[in-house]
């Protein structure tokens, strides 16, 4: 079988995404599986969250990402954006949209993603509560 | 093109001699996330010729800033959980330990990533 290049959109956004398109946009002939995952603000005390990245190297982390999702479950499609700047509740900060010709290969791939996303990728939250900020913990500390 | 070029190589030229004679280079520091709220986003660091990254660090970051503590252990290392990118590519604490950095590299101190 002849191998291709993966599609979709990789990076970091600056403004807020249509999620729909990107869904639609990860079918084709041989797609069985579409599996999303959507990370949102959520209301934990805080007005707004400020989310920021070390561009450069977070969509090189992205990109490589992508590539050991694909080789490992052998997805078709892989779309990853990651929003910075300043979210209010119920934003979306985080899309991956993963198509595979079946339904386990596209869950795993999806939490294979977001599982490195997490470890690797150099992004930072920042907590605006009204009186005062404070960072978010990382994932590994 | 060419002669860009050949500007460029004199330059150098000069560079490493000045390097050289001063036995000095100069070192960019990028902070991100909380290191950059306490301490700064980005500095150019003054450093001996041929220091590692931990000692240009070691100059860089206040003994009496909240920060000291939060980069560095009781022994003076870099703390397991940070990340220390050279020039856009990780750096393994072998190599920020003991790798000789370079006149105009751009370090940058990375704190826990807290994304997804």
């Amino acid at each position: 079988m002849k191998s291709r290049e993966p599609c979709g959109t990789i990076g970091i956004a600056r403004e807020r995404f249509e999620i729909a398109p990107l869904i639609q946009a990860a079918k084709d002939r041989s797609t069985g599986a579409i599996a999303t995952f959507v990370g949102v603000v959520r209301d934990d005390g805080i007005e707004s969250i400020t989310i920021e990245a070390y561009e450069e190297v977070a969509e090189k982390d992205l990109h490589e990402i992508r590539d050991e999702a694909v080789s490992r479950f052998d997805l078709v499609e892989v779309t990853i954006l990651h929003r910075i700047g300043i979210l209010a509740v119920g934003d979306d900060i985080l899309l991956i949209v993963v198509s595979a010709g079946h339904r386990k290969q596209a869950f795993s791939g999806c939490e294979y993603i977001l599982e490195r996303i997490k470890e690797r990728v150099p992004i930072w939250k920042e907590e605006n509560l009204g009186n005062g900020n404070r960072w978010v913990r990382g994932n590994n500390e | 093109m060419e002669k860009t070029r050949s500007v460029r190589t004199v330059q150098d030229k000069r560079n490493d001699k000045d390097e050289r004679r001063s036995g000095t280079m100069m070192i960019r520091v990028k902070m991100f996330g909380r290191f950059r709220h306490e301490l700064w986003e980005c500095r150019e660091i003054g450093a001996k010729s041929g220091a590692s990254a931990l000692e240009v660090l070691q100059e860089a970051v206040p003994r009496d800033s909240i920060m000291f503590p939060e980069v560095f252990d009781a022994e003076e290392r870099i703390k397991n959980h940070i990340i220390i990118v050279r020039n856009g590519t990780r750096m393994t604490r072998a190599e920020y330990d003991g790798l000789p950095l370079k006149d105009s590299d751009e370090i940058a101190v990375l704190p826990p990533v807290a994304g997804g």
